[in-house]
Protein backbone atom coordinates (compact mmCIF):
# COMPACT_ATOMS: atom_id res chain seq x y z
CA UNK A 1 0.00 0.00 0.00
CA UNK A 2 1.37 3.11 -0.81
CA UNK A 3 -0.31 5.56 1.57
CA UNK A 4 0.98 4.82 4.82
CA UNK A 5 -0.90 7.24 6.90
CA UNK A 6 -4.58 7.97 5.80
CA UNK A 7 -6.62 11.02 7.82
CA UNK A 8 -10.23 11.10 7.15
CA UNK A 9 -12.30 13.76 8.29
CA UNK A 10 -10.54 14.39 11.23
CA UNK A 11 -10.92 16.90 13.81
CA UNK A 12 -10.02 17.88 17.33
CA UNK A 13 -11.28 19.86 20.10
CA UNK A 14 -9.65 21.11 23.06
CA UNK A 15 -12.44 21.76 25.52
CA UNK A 16 -14.62 24.57 23.24
CA UNK A 17 -11.10 25.40 21.08
CA UNK A 18 -11.43 23.92 17.75
CA UNK A 19 -7.69 22.88 17.23
CA UNK A 20 -8.38 20.91 13.79
CA UNK A 21 -11.26 20.83 11.60
CA UNK A 22 -11.81 18.11 9.18
CA UNK A 23 -8.43 17.53 7.45
CA UNK A 24 -8.39 14.85 5.13
CA UNK A 25 -4.34 14.13 3.85
CA UNK A 26 -2.54 10.45 2.98
CA UNK A 27 1.00 10.68 3.93
CA UNK A 28 3.15 8.23 1.03
CA UNK A 29 5.90 5.67 2.78
CA UNK A 30 9.56 6.75 2.67
CA UNK A 31 8.56 10.26 2.04
CA UNK A 32 9.25 13.23 3.96
CA UNK A 33 5.83 15.50 4.38
CA UNK A 34 6.25 18.90 6.01
CA UNK A 35 3.85 20.72 7.81
CA UNK A 36 3.76 24.30 7.66
CA UNK A 37 1.55 26.94 9.13
CA UNK A 38 1.44 30.12 11.67
CA UNK A 39 1.37 29.41 15.22
CA UNK A 40 -1.68 28.05 16.47
CA UNK A 41 -3.23 26.35 13.14
CA UNK A 42 -2.76 22.34 14.58
CA UNK A 43 0.27 21.46 13.53
CA UNK A 44 1.41 20.23 16.89
CA UNK A 45 -1.37 18.86 17.66
CA UNK A 46 -2.04 16.77 14.73
CA UNK A 47 0.85 14.90 15.32
CA UNK A 48 0.02 14.19 18.77
CA UNK A 49 -3.27 12.62 17.37
CA UNK A 50 -1.64 10.70 14.98
CA UNK A 51 0.34 8.90 17.96
CA UNK A 52 -2.85 9.48 20.42
CA UNK A 53 -0.82 11.39 23.10
CA UNK A 54 -3.90 14.17 22.21
CA UNK A 55 -5.94 11.69 24.53
CA UNK A 56 -3.99 12.14 27.74
CA UNK A 57 -5.31 16.01 27.69
CA UNK A 58 -8.69 15.51 29.73
CA UNK A 59 -10.65 17.66 27.75
CA UNK A 60 -9.39 16.79 24.17
CA UNK A 61 -12.50 15.37 21.60
CA UNK A 62 -11.46 13.69 18.57
CA UNK A 63 -13.38 12.74 15.54
CA UNK A 64 -12.78 11.20 12.66
CA UNK A 65 -10.52 8.64 11.35
CA UNK A 66 -6.90 7.92 10.87
CA UNK A 67 -5.34 4.57 9.60
CA UNK A 68 -2.25 3.20 9.67
CA UNK A 69 -1.58 1.12 7.14
CA UNK A 70 -5.05 0.71 6.37
CA UNK A 71 -6.25 0.10 10.30
CA UNK A 72 -7.73 2.29 12.03
CA UNK A 73 -5.22 3.32 14.86
CA UNK A 74 -7.83 2.59 17.35
CA UNK A 75 -7.87 -0.87 16.47
CA UNK A 76 -3.90 -1.17 17.31
CA UNK A 77 -2.41 -1.48 20.52
CA UNK A 78 -1.81 1.65 22.04
CA UNK A 79 2.04 0.90 22.88
CA UNK A 80 2.57 -0.95 19.41
CA UNK A 81 1.19 2.30 18.05
CA UNK A 82 3.55 4.71 19.61
CA UNK A 83 6.36 1.99 18.81
CA UNK A 84 5.37 1.95 15.07
CA UNK A 85 4.94 5.90 14.95
CA UNK A 86 7.79 7.38 17.12
CA UNK A 87 7.27 11.26 17.96
CA UNK A 88 10.50 13.96 18.42
CA UNK A 89 9.80 17.12 20.03
CA UNK A 90 10.71 20.47 19.67
CA UNK A 91 12.90 20.56 22.55
CA UNK A 92 15.53 17.75 22.95
CA UNK A 93 14.14 15.59 25.47
CA UNK A 94 17.11 13.63 26.73
CA UNK A 95 16.03 11.41 30.38
CA UNK A 96 18.22 12.36 32.98
CA UNK A 97 20.77 9.45 32.50
CA UNK A 98 23.90 7.99 30.67
CA UNK A 99 23.83 7.95 26.63
CA UNK A 100 23.24 4.73 26.46
CA UNK A 101 20.39 4.18 29.39
CA UNK A 102 18.78 6.34 27.23
CA UNK A 103 18.72 3.80 24.13
CA UNK A 104 18.51 1.06 26.40
CA UNK A 105 16.01 2.21 28.62
CA UNK A 106 12.82 1.84 25.45
CA UNK A 107 14.88 -1.36 24.14
CA UNK A 108 14.58 -3.24 27.58
CA UNK A 109 11.10 -2.26 27.65
CA UNK A 110 9.96 -4.05 24.32
CA UNK A 111 11.94 -7.00 25.59
CA UNK A 112 15.39 -6.60 23.82
CA UNK A 113 17.57 -8.99 26.15
CA UNK A 114 21.54 -9.65 26.34
CA UNK A 115 24.14 -6.94 26.47
CA UNK A 116 25.38 -7.79 22.76
CA UNK A 117 21.85 -7.02 21.24
CA UNK A 118 21.29 -4.07 23.08
CA UNK A 119 24.67 -3.20 22.19
CA UNK A 120 24.53 -3.97 18.67
CA UNK A 121 21.27 -1.69 18.23
CA UNK A 122 21.92 1.27 20.36
CA UNK A 123 25.76 1.29 18.32
CA UNK A 124 24.08 1.00 14.68
CA UNK A 125 21.56 3.67 15.62
CA UNK A 126 23.95 5.81 17.07
CA UNK A 127 25.93 5.37 13.53
CA UNK A 128 22.47 6.01 11.83
CA UNK A 129 22.22 9.83 13.47
CA UNK A 130 25.41 10.81 12.93
CA UNK A 131 26.08 10.26 16.50
CA UNK A 132 28.70 7.41 16.98
CA UNK A 133 31.93 8.96 16.82
CA UNK A 134 31.36 11.89 18.64
CA UNK A 135 30.03 9.77 21.76
CA UNK A 136 31.76 6.27 21.68
CA UNK A 137 34.38 6.99 24.61
CA UNK A 138 31.69 8.76 26.60
CA UNK A 139 28.69 6.33 26.12
CA UNK A 140 28.46 6.43 30.34
CA UNK A 141 28.12 10.70 30.59
CA UNK A 142 24.92 11.91 31.35
CA UNK A 143 23.11 12.68 27.96
CA UNK A 144 22.25 16.02 29.39
CA UNK A 145 25.93 16.83 29.08
CA UNK A 146 25.84 16.51 25.76
CA UNK A 147 25.58 19.86 23.11
CA UNK A 148 21.71 20.68 22.08
CA UNK A 149 22.43 19.45 18.42
CA UNK A 150 23.52 16.10 19.66
CA UNK A 151 20.93 16.02 22.50
CA UNK A 152 18.25 16.64 19.68
CA UNK A 153 20.31 13.98 17.27
CA UNK A 154 20.05 11.51 20.60
CA UNK A 155 16.31 11.61 20.81
CA UNK A 156 16.32 11.03 17.46
CA UNK A 157 17.87 7.76 17.39
CA UNK A 158 16.19 6.97 21.03
CA UNK A 159 13.22 7.20 18.98
CA UNK A 160 14.46 4.87 16.01
CA UNK A 161 15.82 2.00 18.42
CA UNK A 162 12.30 1.04 19.07
CA UNK A 163 12.13 0.37 14.98
CA UNK A 164 9.24 2.25 14.35
CA UNK A 165 7.88 2.79 10.52
CA UNK A 166 6.75 6.40 11.08
CA UNK A 167 8.31 9.06 12.40
CA UNK A 168 6.85 12.60 13.25
CA UNK A 169 9.25 15.55 14.41
CA UNK A 170 7.75 18.44 15.73
CA UNK A 171 10.08 21.42 14.62
CA UNK A 172 12.86 19.32 15.80
CA UNK A 173 15.58 22.24 14.58
CA UNK A 174 13.67 25.18 15.86
CA UNK A 175 15.98 24.99 19.12
CA UNK A 176 19.66 24.53 17.38
CA UNK A 177 21.76 26.96 15.44
CA UNK A 178 22.21 26.82 11.71
CA UNK A 179 25.19 24.01 11.63
CA UNK A 180 22.91 21.94 14.06
CA UNK A 181 20.09 22.32 11.53
CA UNK A 182 22.40 21.42 8.91
CA UNK A 183 23.10 18.38 10.40
CA UNK A 184 19.40 16.89 11.38
CA UNK A 185 18.23 18.02 7.90
CA UNK A 186 20.87 15.90 6.49
CA UNK A 187 19.68 13.60 8.59
CA UNK A 188 15.89 12.91 8.03
CA UNK A 189 16.86 13.10 4.35
CA UNK A 190 18.70 9.94 4.69
CA UNK A 191 16.24 8.21 7.30
CA UNK A 192 13.29 8.77 4.88
CA UNK A 193 15.04 6.13 2.25
CA UNK A 194 13.45 3.64 5.92
CA UNK A 195 11.17 6.00 7.37
CA UNK A 196 7.70 7.52 6.94
CA UNK A 197 8.47 11.69 7.82
CA UNK A 198 6.28 13.80 9.03
CA UNK A 199 8.10 16.92 9.96
CA UNK A 200 6.51 19.99 11.44
CA UNK A 201 8.39 23.23 10.67
CA UNK A 202 8.04 26.78 11.22
CA UNK A 203 10.78 27.45 8.40
CA UNK A 204 9.81 27.58 5.15
CA UNK A 205 13.00 26.90 3.43
CA UNK A 206 13.83 24.02 6.01
CA UNK A 207 10.30 22.91 4.19
CA UNK A 208 11.69 23.32 0.47
CA UNK A 209 15.21 21.13 0.95
CA UNK A 210 14.04 18.64 2.70
CA UNK A 211 10.38 18.04 2.11
CA UNK A 212 8.90 15.35 -0.52
CA UNK A 213 5.31 17.23 -0.17
CA UNK A 214 3.91 20.64 1.56
CA UNK A 215 1.04 20.81 4.11
CA UNK A 216 -0.02 24.46 4.62
CA UNK A 217 -2.60 24.44 7.55
CA UNK A 218 -4.17 27.83 8.53
CA UNK A 219 -6.59 27.76 11.69
CA UNK A 220 -7.18 23.94 11.77
CA UNK A 221 -7.65 23.43 8.30
CA UNK A 222 -5.68 21.91 5.33
CA UNK A 223 -5.08 24.29 3.12
CA UNK A 224 -3.68 23.16 0.57
CA UNK A 225 -1.15 20.09 0.20
CA UNK A 226 1.34 19.33 -3.14
CA UNK A 227 4.49 18.17 -3.91
CA UNK A 228 7.14 20.71 -2.27
CA UNK A 229 8.14 22.16 -5.81
CA UNK A 230 4.67 23.04 -7.40
CA UNK A 231 3.41 23.61 -3.96
CA UNK A 232 6.29 26.50 -3.45
CA UNK A 233 6.43 27.68 -7.54
CA UNK A 234 2.37 27.78 -7.76
CA UNK A 235 0.36 27.89 -4.67
CA UNK A 236 -3.07 27.39 -5.91
CA UNK A 237 -4.89 29.39 -2.80
CA UNK A 238 -4.63 33.02 -1.87
CA UNK A 239 -4.04 32.25 1.78
CA UNK A 240 -0.92 29.97 0.66
CA UNK A 241 0.39 32.73 -1.42
CA UNK A 242 0.31 35.08 1.25
CA UNK A 243 1.55 32.89 3.49
CA UNK A 244 4.31 32.07 1.78
CA UNK A 245 5.46 35.54 0.82
CA UNK A 246 5.28 36.33 4.76
CA UNK A 247 2.51 38.78 4.58
CA UNK A 248 1.21 36.72 7.59
CA UNK A 249 2.46 34.39 9.91
CA UNK B 1 10.62 54.44 49.45
CA UNK B 2 13.63 53.68 51.36
CA UNK B 3 12.25 54.91 54.22
CA UNK B 4 9.33 51.96 54.81
CA UNK B 5 12.08 49.66 53.33
CA UNK B 6 14.26 50.00 55.88
CA UNK B 7 12.51 48.44 59.49
CA UNK B 8 11.28 46.03 56.70
CA UNK B 9 14.92 45.06 56.05
CA UNK B 10 15.84 45.66 59.97
CA UNK B 11 13.43 43.16 60.83
CA UNK B 12 14.23 40.48 58.52
CA UNK B 13 18.06 40.80 59.32
CA UNK B 14 17.16 40.46 63.05
CA UNK B 15 15.15 37.69 62.68
CA UNK B 16 17.53 35.83 60.53
CA UNK B 17 20.20 36.13 63.15
CA UNK B 18 17.55 35.59 66.17
CA UNK B 19 16.89 32.27 64.32
CA UNK B 20 20.09 30.96 63.36
CA UNK B 21 21.55 32.12 67.07
CA UNK B 22 18.67 30.02 68.45
CA UNK B 23 20.11 26.63 67.43
CA UNK B 24 23.27 27.48 68.31
CA UNK B 25 22.66 29.10 71.53
CA UNK B 26 20.28 25.46 72.15
CA UNK B 27 22.88 23.53 70.65
CA UNK B 28 25.74 25.29 72.84
CA UNK B 29 23.57 25.26 76.23
CA UNK B 30 22.98 21.26 76.07
CA UNK B 31 26.39 20.82 75.13
CA UNK B 32 27.82 22.68 78.05
CA UNK B 33 25.21 20.92 80.19
CA UNK B 34 26.10 17.64 78.63
CA UNK B 35 30.13 17.57 78.54
CA UNK B 36 30.34 16.25 82.34
CA UNK B 37 28.59 13.14 81.38
CA UNK B 38 29.38 12.44 77.50
CA UNK B 39 32.09 9.79 77.19
CA UNK B 40 32.37 6.54 75.38
CA UNK B 41 31.31 4.77 78.46
CA UNK B 42 28.26 6.79 78.53
CA UNK B 43 27.55 6.29 74.78
CA UNK B 44 28.40 2.31 75.10
CA UNK B 45 27.05 1.36 78.41
CA UNK B 46 23.64 0.15 79.44
CA UNK B 47 21.71 2.67 81.63
CA UNK B 48 22.27 1.31 85.55
CA UNK B 49 21.76 2.65 88.89
CA UNK B 50 18.75 3.09 91.15
CA UNK B 51 16.52 4.51 90.05
CA UNK B 52 17.92 3.02 86.80
CA UNK B 53 19.28 5.62 84.61
CA UNK B 54 20.91 7.83 87.31
CA UNK B 55 24.10 5.87 85.94
CA UNK B 56 25.62 3.67 83.55
CA UNK B 57 24.63 4.52 79.38
CA UNK B 58 22.16 4.96 76.96
CA UNK B 59 23.85 2.52 74.09
CA UNK B 60 19.75 0.51 73.73
CA UNK B 61 18.50 4.21 73.87
CA UNK B 62 20.44 4.63 71.07
CA UNK B 63 20.07 1.55 69.09
CA UNK B 64 16.20 1.65 69.88
CA UNK B 65 15.51 5.35 68.74
CA UNK B 66 17.94 4.38 66.01
CA UNK B 67 16.07 0.61 64.74
CA UNK B 68 12.39 2.32 65.16
CA UNK B 69 13.01 5.44 63.02
CA UNK B 70 14.39 2.92 60.42
CA UNK B 71 11.32 0.77 60.60
CA UNK B 72 9.24 3.98 60.47
CA UNK B 73 10.94 5.49 57.35
CA UNK B 74 10.29 2.04 55.37
CA UNK B 75 6.91 2.33 55.86
CA UNK B 76 6.34 5.47 55.77
CA UNK B 77 8.27 5.90 52.59
CA UNK B 78 6.62 3.34 50.75
CA UNK B 79 3.58 4.26 51.33
CA UNK B 80 3.71 7.86 50.85
CA UNK B 81 5.73 6.44 47.30
CA UNK B 82 2.85 4.93 46.39
CA UNK B 83 0.06 7.73 47.13
CA UNK B 84 2.54 10.10 45.35
CA UNK B 85 2.58 8.36 42.41
CA UNK B 86 -1.35 7.64 42.49
CA UNK B 87 -2.37 11.44 42.69
CA UNK B 88 -0.39 12.87 40.61
CA UNK B 89 0.01 9.69 37.64
CA UNK B 90 -3.02 7.98 38.07
CA UNK B 91 -6.18 9.91 40.19
CA UNK B 92 -8.33 11.61 37.03
CA UNK B 93 -10.97 12.76 39.10
CA UNK B 94 -10.20 16.33 40.42
CA UNK B 95 -12.96 15.64 43.63
CA UNK B 96 -11.21 13.16 44.47
CA UNK B 97 -7.65 14.88 44.47
CA UNK B 98 -9.03 16.92 46.79
CA UNK B 99 -10.35 14.98 49.32
CA UNK B 100 -7.01 13.22 49.34
CA UNK B 101 -5.16 16.14 49.81
CA UNK B 102 -7.42 17.11 52.87
CA UNK B 103 -6.88 13.69 54.32
CA UNK B 104 -3.26 13.72 54.05
CA UNK B 105 -3.02 17.18 55.48
CA UNK B 106 -5.07 16.08 58.19
CA UNK B 107 -3.07 13.35 58.99
CA UNK B 108 -0.65 15.92 59.31
CA UNK B 109 -2.28 18.20 61.77
CA UNK B 110 -3.12 14.65 64.20
CA UNK B 111 -1.29 15.37 67.63
CA UNK B 112 1.48 13.00 68.38
CA UNK B 113 -0.08 12.41 71.93
CA UNK B 114 -3.51 10.91 69.58
CA UNK B 115 -1.15 8.96 67.67
CA UNK B 116 0.17 7.39 70.25
CA UNK B 117 -3.26 6.76 71.92
CA UNK B 118 -4.46 5.17 68.44
CA UNK B 119 -1.02 2.67 68.09
CA UNK B 120 -1.72 1.58 71.48
CA UNK B 121 -5.59 0.69 71.18
CA UNK B 122 -5.44 -0.48 67.52
CA UNK B 123 -2.17 -1.61 67.03
CA UNK B 124 -0.95 -3.07 70.58
CA UNK B 125 -4.41 -4.33 71.51
CA UNK B 126 -6.45 -4.88 68.33
CA UNK B 127 -4.03 -6.50 66.25
CA UNK B 128 -2.12 -7.77 68.76
CA UNK B 129 1.34 -6.34 67.84
CA UNK B 130 1.93 -6.10 71.70
CA UNK B 131 4.17 -3.43 73.51
CA UNK B 132 6.74 -3.45 70.56
CA UNK B 133 9.10 -1.71 68.27
CA UNK B 134 6.97 -2.77 64.98
CA UNK B 135 4.17 -0.94 66.59
CA UNK B 136 5.96 2.17 67.66
CA UNK B 137 7.69 1.80 64.31
CA UNK B 138 4.10 1.75 62.55
CA UNK B 139 2.90 4.59 64.62
CA UNK B 140 6.12 6.73 63.82
CA UNK B 141 5.21 6.17 60.09
CA UNK B 142 1.24 7.21 60.18
CA UNK B 143 2.91 10.49 61.72
CA UNK B 144 5.74 11.15 58.89
CA UNK B 145 4.08 9.60 56.69
CA UNK B 146 2.32 12.91 55.30
CA UNK B 147 5.73 14.57 55.61
CA UNK B 148 6.88 12.33 53.11
CA UNK B 149 4.02 11.80 50.75
CA UNK B 150 3.14 16.01 50.30
CA UNK B 151 7.00 16.75 49.04
CA UNK B 152 6.94 13.56 47.04
CA UNK B 153 3.83 14.36 45.14
CA UNK B 154 5.12 17.91 45.19
CA UNK B 155 8.17 16.68 42.95
CA UNK B 156 6.37 14.23 40.87
CA UNK B 157 4.40 17.50 40.32
CA UNK B 158 6.79 19.65 38.91
CA UNK B 159 8.46 16.69 36.60
CA UNK B 160 7.96 18.26 32.91
CA UNK B 161 5.39 16.98 30.93
CA UNK B 162 7.66 16.23 28.10
CA UNK B 163 10.10 14.26 29.39
CA UNK B 164 6.31 11.90 30.35
CA UNK B 165 5.48 12.55 26.54
CA UNK B 166 8.84 11.52 25.40
CA UNK B 167 8.94 8.38 27.38
CA UNK B 168 5.09 7.77 26.65
CA UNK B 169 5.74 8.28 22.67
CA UNK B 170 8.34 5.07 22.77
CA UNK B 171 5.63 2.89 23.59
CA UNK B 172 6.29 2.70 26.99
CA UNK B 173 3.39 2.46 29.84
CA UNK B 174 3.22 4.44 32.92
CA UNK B 175 4.52 2.14 35.10
CA UNK B 176 7.56 1.25 33.49
CA UNK B 177 7.97 5.21 32.90
CA UNK B 178 7.80 5.63 37.01
CA UNK B 179 10.45 2.97 38.27
CA UNK B 180 12.81 3.19 35.38
CA UNK B 181 12.75 7.21 34.81
CA UNK B 182 11.30 8.90 37.78
CA UNK B 183 12.87 6.59 40.58
CA UNK B 184 16.52 6.74 39.64
CA UNK B 185 15.83 10.89 38.37
CA UNK B 186 14.27 11.27 41.94
CA UNK B 187 16.30 9.12 43.88
CA UNK B 188 18.66 11.57 45.79
CA UNK B 189 15.57 13.74 46.79
CA UNK B 190 13.68 11.04 48.04
CA UNK B 191 16.65 9.72 50.39
CA UNK B 192 16.54 13.29 51.24
CA UNK B 193 13.12 13.39 52.05
CA UNK B 194 13.10 10.48 54.06
CA UNK B 195 16.02 11.41 55.99
CA UNK B 196 14.48 14.44 56.90
CA UNK B 197 11.06 12.44 57.81
CA UNK B 198 13.71 10.02 59.42
CA UNK B 199 15.05 12.95 61.99
CA UNK B 200 11.34 14.07 62.76
CA UNK B 201 10.45 10.62 63.57
CA UNK B 202 13.67 9.96 65.57
CA UNK B 203 12.61 12.65 68.24
CA UNK B 204 9.20 12.41 68.67
CA UNK B 205 8.29 10.76 72.35
CA UNK B 206 4.67 10.53 72.63
CA UNK B 207 4.05 8.26 69.79
CA UNK B 208 6.85 5.82 71.12
CA UNK B 209 5.37 6.28 74.87
CA UNK B 210 2.53 4.56 74.70
CA UNK B 211 3.15 1.22 72.04
CA UNK B 212 6.22 0.01 73.19
CA UNK B 213 9.01 2.10 74.56
CA UNK B 214 10.25 1.21 78.25
CA UNK B 215 12.52 2.87 80.96
CA UNK B 216 14.81 -0.13 80.65
CA UNK B 217 15.37 -2.57 77.90
CA UNK B 218 18.09 -4.30 76.06
CA UNK B 219 18.57 -3.56 71.96
CA UNK B 220 15.61 -5.19 70.51
CA UNK B 221 16.49 -8.71 69.42
CA UNK B 222 13.02 -8.65 67.13
CA UNK B 223 10.17 -6.75 65.68
CA UNK B 224 8.07 -8.04 69.04
CA UNK B 225 10.35 -7.11 71.67
CA UNK B 226 10.10 -3.57 73.42
CA UNK B 227 12.60 -1.17 73.21
CA UNK B 228 14.33 2.08 74.85
CA UNK B 229 14.20 5.17 72.72
CA UNK B 230 16.34 8.64 73.45
CA UNK B 231 13.23 11.04 73.84
CA UNK B 232 11.46 8.67 76.37
CA UNK B 233 14.23 8.16 77.76
CA UNK B 234 15.12 12.00 78.10
CA UNK B 235 11.58 12.24 79.64
CA UNK B 236 11.54 9.96 82.15
CA UNK B 237 15.03 11.10 83.56
CA UNK B 238 13.86 14.81 84.18
CA UNK B 239 10.10 14.00 84.93
CA UNK B 240 11.02 11.52 87.46
CA UNK B 241 13.93 13.53 88.56
CA UNK B 242 16.26 10.93 87.99
CA UNK B 243 19.50 12.73 86.50
CA UNK B 244 19.46 15.96 85.32
CA UNK B 245 23.06 15.73 83.71
CA UNK B 246 22.55 12.40 82.03
CA UNK B 247 19.11 13.85 80.71
CA UNK B 248 21.43 16.66 79.13
CA UNK B 249 24.00 14.07 77.77
CA UNK B 250 21.04 12.11 76.05
CA UNK B 251 19.76 15.56 74.70
CA UNK B 252 23.10 16.09 73.26
CA UNK B 253 23.14 12.23 71.88
CA UNK B 254 19.78 13.03 70.47
CA UNK B 255 20.68 16.49 68.54
CA UNK B 256 23.65 15.44 67.52
CA UNK B 257 22.04 12.64 65.66
CA UNK B 258 18.99 14.57 64.39
CA UNK B 259 21.66 17.11 63.32
CA UNK B 260 23.74 14.44 61.46
CA UNK B 261 20.41 13.20 59.34
CA UNK B 262 19.41 16.72 58.65
CA UNK B 263 23.22 17.77 57.08
CA UNK B 264 22.39 14.10 55.77
CA UNK B 265 19.58 15.04 53.76
CA UNK B 266 20.73 18.56 52.75
CA UNK B 267 23.87 16.79 50.80
CA UNK B 268 22.22 16.59 47.84
CA UNK B 269 21.25 20.59 47.99
CA UNK B 270 24.53 21.41 48.59
CA UNK B 271 26.09 19.20 45.72
CA UNK B 272 23.41 20.66 43.38
CA UNK B 273 24.69 24.55 44.40
CA UNK B 274 28.49 23.06 43.45
CA UNK B 275 27.11 22.22 40.09
CA UNK B 276 27.64 18.38 40.60
CA UNK B 277 24.94 16.47 39.42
Amino acid sequence: MKDHLILKDLSVALGDAEILRKVNLAISRYKILAVIGPSGCGKTTLLRTINRLIEEEKQARVSGEILFKGKSIHQIPLAKLRKDIGLVFQQPTPFPMSIYDNLAYALKYHGVRGKDNLDKIIEAKLKLCGLYEEVKDHLTMSALKLSGGQQQRLSIARSLCVEPEVLLMDEPCSSLDIHNTKIIEDLIVKLSEQYTIVIVTHNLQQARRIADYTAFFLEGKLMEMNNTEAFFANPQEEETKQYLQGLFG
Amino acid sequence: MNVTNFPLRCWTIISTVLSIGLLFFLLGFVFLKAQGVITLNFILAKPAGFPVGSAGGIWPAIAGSLLVTLIASLFASILAFFSAVYMVFYCRDARIHLILNLIIQCIAGIPSIVLGLFGYAFLVIKLKLGLSILASGLTLAIMIFPFIQIRLQKLFQETSKQLLEASASLGINQAYTIFNLLLPMYRKQFLSIVTLASGFAMGAAAPVMLTGCMMNAPVPKSLASPFMSLPYHLYVLIGQGISLENAYGTAFVLMTLILFLNLLAAIPTILRMRGKP
